[in-house]
């Protein structure tokens, strides 16, 4: 097996850093083009749209506006500009990417909070990038209702648990339009728990499907 | 062990959580901030090998006491606070050691991301040079922001903990002069071209449109004590007295020496746009319109020897009579000589007795709270922690008034209820127990309010509403136990607070119910009790600001009704769930008698006026006025 040296993604393209102390968790997918040949990788992750903020005396950066963006190479040395997966508003987090092999399509899962004026709670989008393009299409939204990341499970307060750092995401299908299938597996609170008899929020593992 | 109860909750009532006090549901995106402020409580808060909801770093300088300070003197005597006022060359810095001598400790540099920060915050431009423009309502559904802070790069820290008062058409008829004060990061942060370095907010209308504009603020100004320096560091309290047109504020005051700081400003001093001009006020504003009168330190002591939690003030409106229009000022303070409830009164010209200390209180006594009866009479309640165990128990104390600068002289007082599930309670180790779920503030806790009415028969019926957790949840596995439904509950007395009836729950709606206030319209007869309930939001996690009132007459609540929208009140930019900690809203009701004519004002925080930050929109935390007429 060969392979090539591993590349500086943030400095070829000379975009701004990962989210400062965080865990940004960066994700890559594959799709072989139509000419059987050429795998084009397309990579998720992440950022601060704009420079991050000192804000805390503990020394904490905070962002002002998060977005998911990519960018996509085929042959792992040479990336092209990094594009927001969606320009709304407010913050989209956890990226995360799968290729349908089927149908060559790329999907691309994320948390936005671009529907609440106060910008906390969220939603689960996924966005597209069709056959032979490397062009983000129009998001679909997976959830009508909404989550608060704000909000736990009163079991979990004391260890601080949460939404995680991560979506899960996998698609597949049968070459059909109409047969694809993308998994979207995530993080939600909508659903109450009941402790001491009295119903509150409660974190979950939730899953939803989008067929194309 | 009960000193660090008294530590915690002091700590969140004043500046700056040295420690990181509260542990829960801090994660929300961006999620850069949520992973480090973890990582830090991972760090901070955790006893043994059990994550707990919070724990308090005492600094050096006032571990091993049995008395200890309220937060703006705990944050002064931290490495952290040290560091940030050398950074920033705020003149607070150069008392610090000698305040805290050998003891004092080593100053920690704020990250070079924070000293950048600051320097955008001191650059120009961000000084308010003018009143708000154009109408302000005062019953939009969120309220209105209450201050003239530009919205560019507004100051990530909350302005929090706001309580108003108002002088009746002090402007002109219909048109209240209104007065909020709060604490105000502003203090802390920016240099002298954008403030003047005290947490001490001050918010003034005194339009002759009849609206919730802001003509005026600033942080009160610094003054001179037996030839020293003391400067605002917070804790900021309001009164008004309409018979003589006149407002008084109190804060806490810190250079080489400490105390209650006092000040008057008159009516015609606040409209006087000479003395009080328009904009935000940098020292030599607001030395011009806050200390026409001579400000008043009370209780003051030398600062290497002091304690001291939020005062609270009260005004005798009375025209006549042995105490009319006195001011009494109590604050939980001590030190190597004394502790527990001072009690000082002062001539409506700030002329004050020394001050002493209420029989029955010691070091576990804190929040007092005190109102002048329409005969005088004054009435304090506050809250005495167990030394056994978390509960707490509720105390009420009348004093009869002695013609300030006289001393009152006060009864003994009486247990009003004993609370079994106090929130926020402390469970030793410095770990609190019953912190409401879901709300991300730096501590909800059990503080007591009450209000007294005179009844058709000439007695008096005094109402007093605290919090309390009806359900806690514990986790298990050693956990922290947690509060998945606070209440407000009301209990009132007949006979001068010698017996107390069954609390009666002000709202038994799903969700937390917290941070009751109370205030009475002596014209109307009117209690109005005003509190934040998480009811419309299934998250538990988004407030609206609730009333009941209590009927002239009538002792049987009202139904509850709701006075704002949902509202964030815990989500400043970049998650400074640490740094929240509201732990009051304010109510104060006046009228003339006629129904429909009396006004009701409620302070409290609110994000629903956003800053922008490197050109984005953001929710961010500021003190807000409503009012609502009856």
């Amino acid at each position: 097996m060969t392979g090539t040296a591993p590349g500086d993604l943030l400095l070829t393209n000379g975009d701004r850093p990962f989210l400062p102390g965080d865990r940004t968790f960066p994700k890559h997918a594959n799709r072989l083009e139509s000419d059987g040949k050429t795998v084009t990788t397309f990579i998720v992750y992440d950022r601060c749209e704009v420079p991050t903020i000192g804000s805390t005396l503990i020394g904490a950066n905070f962002c002002p506006k998060t977005d998911v963006v990519i960018t996509s190479s085929t042959d792992g040395v040479n990336w092209s500009p990094i594009t927001s997966v969606t320009t709304s508003r407010a913050q989209q987090f956890f990226g995360t990417v799968a290729t349908d092999a089927s149908r060559e399509t790329v999907n691309i899962a994320y948390y936005s909070t671009q529907n609440d004026p106060l910008q906390q709670h969220l939603q689960l989008f996924l966005a597209q990038v069709a056959p032979g393009s490397t062009a983000v299409g129009v998001p679909h939204l997976l959830t009508s209702t909404f989550a608060d990341a704000q909000a736990q499970s009163p079991i979990l307060v004391s260890f601080d648990e949460s939404f995680g750092d991560h979506l899960g995401l996998a698609a597949a299908g049968t070459g059909t339009a109409g047969q694809s299938h993308a998994y979207v597996s995530f993080t939600w609170n909508s659903v109450q728990g009941t402790y001491v008899g009295t119903t509150n929020p409660d974190l979950n593992n939730h899953l939803t499907r989008l067929d194309y | 062990m009960k000193a660090l109860k008294t530590t915690l909750v002091s700590t969140l009532c004043g500046w700056l959580s040295v420690g990181g006090l509260h542990g829960q549901n801090t994660i929300t995106p961006p999620p850069s901030a949520a992973s480090h402020l973890r990582e830090v409580r991972e760090k901070q808060n955790t006893v043994g090998d059990v994550p707990q909801t919070g724990i308090l770093r005492v600094p050096r300088a006032f571990q091993g006491r049995s008395v200890l300070p309220a937060g703006p003197l705990l944050f002064l005597a931290s490495g952290e606070g040290r560091g940030l006022l050398e950074a920033t060359h705020h003149p607070l810095a150069q008392y610090l050691s000698r305040a805290f001598g050998g003891n004092a400790e080593a100053p920690i540099p704020p990250s070079p991301a924070m000293l950048s920060r600051l320097a955008a915050m001191s650059s120009n431009g961000r000084l308010s040079s003018g009143a708000a423009a154009g109408t302000v309502p005062y019953t939009a559904s969120a309220g209105a922001r209450f201050n003239l802070e530009p919205r560019a790069n507004a100051v990530l820290y909350p302005k929090a903990r706001s309580w108003q008062t108002f002088i009746p058409n002090g402007v002109a008829q219909g048109d209240d002069l209104i007065v909020q004060a709060a604490d105000d990061f502003r203090g802390n942060l920016a240099t002298d071209s954008n403030w003047d370095q005290s947490l001490s907010g001050y918010y003034v209308h005194r339009s002759t449109t009849a609206d919730c504009s802001v003509q005026f603020e600033g942080g009160l100004p610094s003054f001179q004590f037996q030839g020293n320096t003391v400067m605002g560091i917070g804790d900021t309290v309001v009164a008004a007295d309409p018979m003589r047109n006149a407002i008084f504020i109190a804060d806490l005051r810190f250079g080489n020496a400490a105390g209650v700081g006092l000040f008057r400003a008159s009516a015609s001093t606040l409209l006087n746009p000479s003395l009080c001009p328009n904009g935000t006020h940098l020292q030599a504003q607001a030395t011009s319109c806050w200390e026409v009168s001579p400000p008043a330190l009370v209780f003051g002591q030398d600062v290497a020897d002091v304690t001291g939690g939020q005062p609270r003030i009260a005004v005798d409106e009375r025209p006549t009579g042995t105490g009319a229009g006195d001011v009494y000022v109590v604050q939980p303070t001590g030190n190597s000589q004394a502790s527990g409830i001072f009690l000082a009164a002062c001539t409506n010209t700030l002329t004050c007795s020394a001050g002493a200390v209420i029989r029955g209180t010691d070091v576990n006594s804190i929040f007092p709270y005190a109102q002048v009866r329409p005969d005088g009479l004054i009435t304090i309640s506050y809250t005495e922690m167990s030394t056994t165990s978390s509960t707490e128990t509720i105390n009420f104390v009348t004093c009869t008034p002695a013609g300030a600068p006289n001393q009152p002289v006060c009864g003994s007082p009486t247990a009003v209820v004993n609370v079994a599930e106090p929130l926020g309670a402390f469970l030793g180790g410095g770990v609190v127990a019953n912190e409401p779920v879901n709300l991300n503030l730096g501590l909800v806790t059990t503080y007591p309010k009450h209000a007294n009415r005179r009844d058709s028969t000439g007695k008096f019926t005094s109402f007093l509403v605290y919090d309390d957790c009806k359900h806690v949840f514990n986790p298990g596995n050693g956990a922290t136990p947690v509060c998945v439904a606070a209440e407000v509950l009301m209990t009132l007395s007949t006979d001068n607070g010698n017996t107390w009836s069954t609390p009666v729950s002000v709202d038994a709606a799903a969700g937390h119910h917290f941070f009751p206030a109370i205030s009475t319209d002596a014209s109307t007869g009117t209690t109005n009790i005003v509190y934040y309930t998480t009811e419309k939001d299934p998250f538990k996690h988004e407030v609206s600001v609730a009333l009941n009132p209590i009927a002239a007459g009538s002792t049987t609540l009202g139904a509850p009704q709701f006075l704002t929208k949902s509202l964030d009140i815990d989500d400043d930019p970049g998650n400074q769930g640490f740094f929240l900690f509201s732990t009051f809203i304010g109510a104060i009701a006046r009228g003339n008698g006629t129904p429909g004519q009396s006004r009701l004002y409620t302070s409290f925080d609110s994000t629903a006026v956003s800053g922008t930050y490197e050109g984005r929109s953001l929710p961010e935390s500021n003190n807000h006025i409503l009012l609502h007429t009856f």
